[in-house]
C-alpha cells in the first residue's frame, strides 16, 4: 500500500552566500517512484505571490520520493524534523513548511506566502 | 561625523515605478563627497578633465590661466577621490510621504524606500542616482490596526508628508534589486532613519529589520553549474533532463539546433515548446499555470542552456523581483521598462542570449505582461509571463568562435 506521507517541509538556512547549496545536487527525477505535487489555484491572484516563490525555487511542480525532493533536476536532501516532517535546505536561507491538509498539502514560506499543493493527476500516467 | 543635509521633494504618486525619483534641491549638501566615495569604492573612473572643466576655479580662470587651473583642479580631484573615506556617514533629509495603511500586511510604507526610488545628485558636473540597498528592510511601519487608526489620523492632519532624515554610507555601485538602472547608480546602506514632522518632532523611527534578502553575493562567485532556474540545472545529460521534464510536466520533443544557434549546440529538448506565448485574439491562448521548458544540448549530449517559462495570474512585479534577489543575491545587470529583465553572473555570447535587448548574463529573469486586447477590452488585468534562462557560461567561454 502506498504510504500517505504527511509532509512537513521546512527549507532551512544553508549555503548562505553561494548560488548552490551543500544539500542540493543535480539529479534526474525518478521515473516512477514518489508522487508529483503541483501548486493549485493557478488563476487565483491571491495565490500568485506564493506560486511565484514556489516557481523560482522549483517547488511549483516537484517529486516527493521518500526523503528526497526533486525540484527540476535538483535533488534536495531532507531531514526529519521534530514534528515528523521533512526539512529541506535551499539556497540563501529561504525557509518553508509543507503542511498536510487532507489529501493535499500546503507549502508555507517563512516570508508569509503559502500555497496549496495537490497530487498531479495526468492522463497516461 | 560629518553631517550633510539635502532637501529633496518626493515625486508623490509617481506612476512609473522604475522612475521613482526625488528631485534634489541641494543646500550645502556635499554631494561631491558622496560621488567621490562612489568612484573610489566602485572603480567607476571619473573623467577628471571633464569634471575639472565644470569646476568654479577653471571657469573663473582667464583664458591665459585656464590650462594651469585645469591641471591644478585635476590634481585636486584625483586627491579628493583617493582620500575619500568609505566609512564616512552622510545624512540627508528628504521630503517623503507615508502610504495608506495596508490592512493585509498590517503596515504603512515609507515612500522613498519602495523599490525603484532614488535620489538624483549632482556632482562633478554630472548626475548620480543614489539608491538604498537595504531600503526593503526599513520600508515598513508595522502597526496593529488600533494604533494604526490614530497614526493614520495624525498622518492625514500632516497631509501624510514627513521629513525623512536618513543616515547612510556609500557601499558601491548599482541597485542590487535592479530597479534603478543607468550610469552612476550609487549604492548606499541606510544605517538609521527618522521621520519628522514639519516642526522637527519625531513621527516614527524605522528599525532596520533582519532579512535574508540581498545577501552580499559577489558576481564573481556565480557558478552556473551550481545555480538552478526553477530547479533546472545546466551540465546534466539530455536524457536525465528529458526524463525529469516528462515526469514533472509531460511529453518532451527533441529537435535540431535552431538556426544561428551558438557553436557547439547540436539540438534541443523541449516541453510545451512556445506554448506559453499568447497570440492576441486567439481562443486557446495559454492560461495561468502553463509551463514551457527548453534545453539546448551540446554535441556530447549535455544540456548547456535552459529556458523555463510559466504563466501567472496578475502579480506585482516586485513579488518576482524579491523572490529572485532572495535566491540569487544582488543583481549584476538589469533592463527596465514596461517589462523588466534582471541578470546575474558573467557576460555570455549574444548568440546564447534569449533577449538581446536585455542583460547578456549567464542567468536572466524576465517579467513581462502577457497583453491581450480581448481581456483589456473587458477591463481585466493581464496575466504575467515569467521567463528564467540559464547558460553554462564556462562551457560557452570555451566554445566561443
Amino acid at each position: 500500500m502506498r504510504k500517505q506521507w504527511v509532509w512537513l517541509l521546512a527549507i532551512g538556512a544553508a549555503g548562505c552566500g553561494k548560488h548552490g547549496d551543500a544539500t542540493a545536487e543535480a539529479a534526474r527525477a525518478p521515473s516512477r517512484s514518489g508522487d508529483v505535487w503541483e501548486t493549485e489555484n493557478a488563476a487565483d491572484r491571491k495565490a500568485a505571490p506564493a506560486t511565484v516563490l514556489a516557481f523560482v525555487n522549483g517547488l511549483h511542480t516537484m517529486v516527493l520520493d521518500g526523503s528526497d525532493v526533486y525540484a527540476g533536476t535538483t535533488r534536495l536532501s531532507t531531514t526529519t524534523d521534530t514534528a515528523g516532517g521533512r526539512v529541506v535546505a535551499l539556497s540563501n536561507g529561504l525557509s518553508a513548511r509543507l503542511v498536510p491538509a487532507g489529501d493535499a498539502m500546503e507549502l508555507r514560506f517563512a516570508s508569509g506566502e503559502s500555497i496549496s499543493m495537490r497530487k498531479q493527476t495526468r492522463k497516461g500516467k | 561625523m560629518i553631517r550633510s543635509y539635502i532637501l529633496a521633494t518626493i515625486a508623490c504618486g509617481a506612476t512609473v515605478l522604475f522612475a521613482g525619483r526625488l528631485e534634489a534641491q541641494s543646500e550645502g549638501f556635499d554631494s561631491t563627497a558622496v560621488a567621490a566615495a562612489y568612484h573610489k569604492l566602485s572603480g567607476d573612473s571619473l573623467d577628471l578633465q571633464a569634471a575639472a572643466q565644470q569646476s568654479a576655479s577653471v571657469q573663473r580662470a582667464t583664458q591665459f590661466d585656464k590650462q594651469d587651473a585645469t591641471t591644478a583642479e585635476v590634481a585636486r580631484l584625483r586627491a579628493f577621490i583617493a582620500n575619500a573615506d568609505p566609512s564616512r556617514e552622510f545624512v540627508i533629509s528628504v521630503n517623503d510621504n507615508i502610504s495608506q495603511y495596508d490592512h493585509e500586511h498590517g503596515e504603512f510604507s515609507i515612500g522613498l524606500f519602495q523599490p525603484g526610488y532614488f535620489v538624483p545628485l549632482e556632482a562633478f558636473g554630472q548626475r548620480y542616482q543614489l539608491v538604498f540597498a537595504n531600503a526593503e528592510r526599513v520600508r515598513a511601519i508595522p502597526m496593529e490596526k488600533a494604533a494604526a487608526r490614530d497614526f493614520d489620523a495624525k498622518l492625514n492632519a500632516m497631509g501624510r508628508g514627513v521629513l525623512n532624515e536618513i543616515h547612510f554610507k556609500v557601499t558601491g555601485q548599482g541597485d542590487p534589486a535592479g530597479a534603478v538602472t543607468g550610469p552612476r547608480v550609487v549604492r548606499a546602506e541606510v544605517t538609521s532613519s527618522r521621520l519628522l514632522d514639519r516642526q522637527g518632532h519625531v513621527v516614527f523611527t524605522p528599525s532596520i529589520t533582519a532579512s535574508p534578502t540581498l545577501k552580499n553575493v559577489a558576481a564573481t562567485e556565480f557558478d552556473a553549474t551550481k545555480a538552478d532556474i526553477a530547479g533546472f540545472r545546466v551540465g546534466v545529460s539530455a536524457a536525465d533532463f528529458a526524463a525529469t521534464l516528462e515526469r514533472l510536466f509531460g511529453p518532451v520533443t527533441k529537435g535540431p539546433a535552431e538556426r544561428n544557434a551558438f557553436a557547439g549546440i547540436a539540438g534541443t529538448v523541449s516541453m510545451n515548446g512556445d506554448g506559453c506565448f499568447s497570440y492576441p485574439g486567439r481562443r486557446n491562448n495559454p492560461k495561468p499555470g502553463a509551463v514551457c521548458v527548453t534545453g539546448n544540448v551540446d554535441n556530447g549530449g549535455i544540456v548547456r542552456s535552459i529556458r523555463v517559462e510559466r504563466l501567472f495570474a496578475p502579480v506585482d512585479e516586485e513579488v518576482f523581483r524579491k523572490a529572485l534577489t532572495q535566491k540569487y543575491g544582488p543583481v549584476a545587470d538589469a533592463r527596465n521598462g514596461s517589462s523588466f529583465v534582471l541578470g546575474w553572473g558573467p557576460t555570455i555570447d549574444s548568440a546564447l542570449v534569449y533577449d538581446r535587448s536585455g542583460p547578456r548574463t549567464a542567468l536572466t529573469a524576465h517579467y513581462t505582461v502577457d497583453s491581450d486586447f480581448m481581456r483589456e477590452g473587458l477591463n481585466e488585468a493581464d496575466d504575467v509571463r515569467l521567463i528564467l534562462t540559464l547558460v553554462d557560461a564556462a562551457w560557452a567561454a570555451k566554445n566561443a568562435r
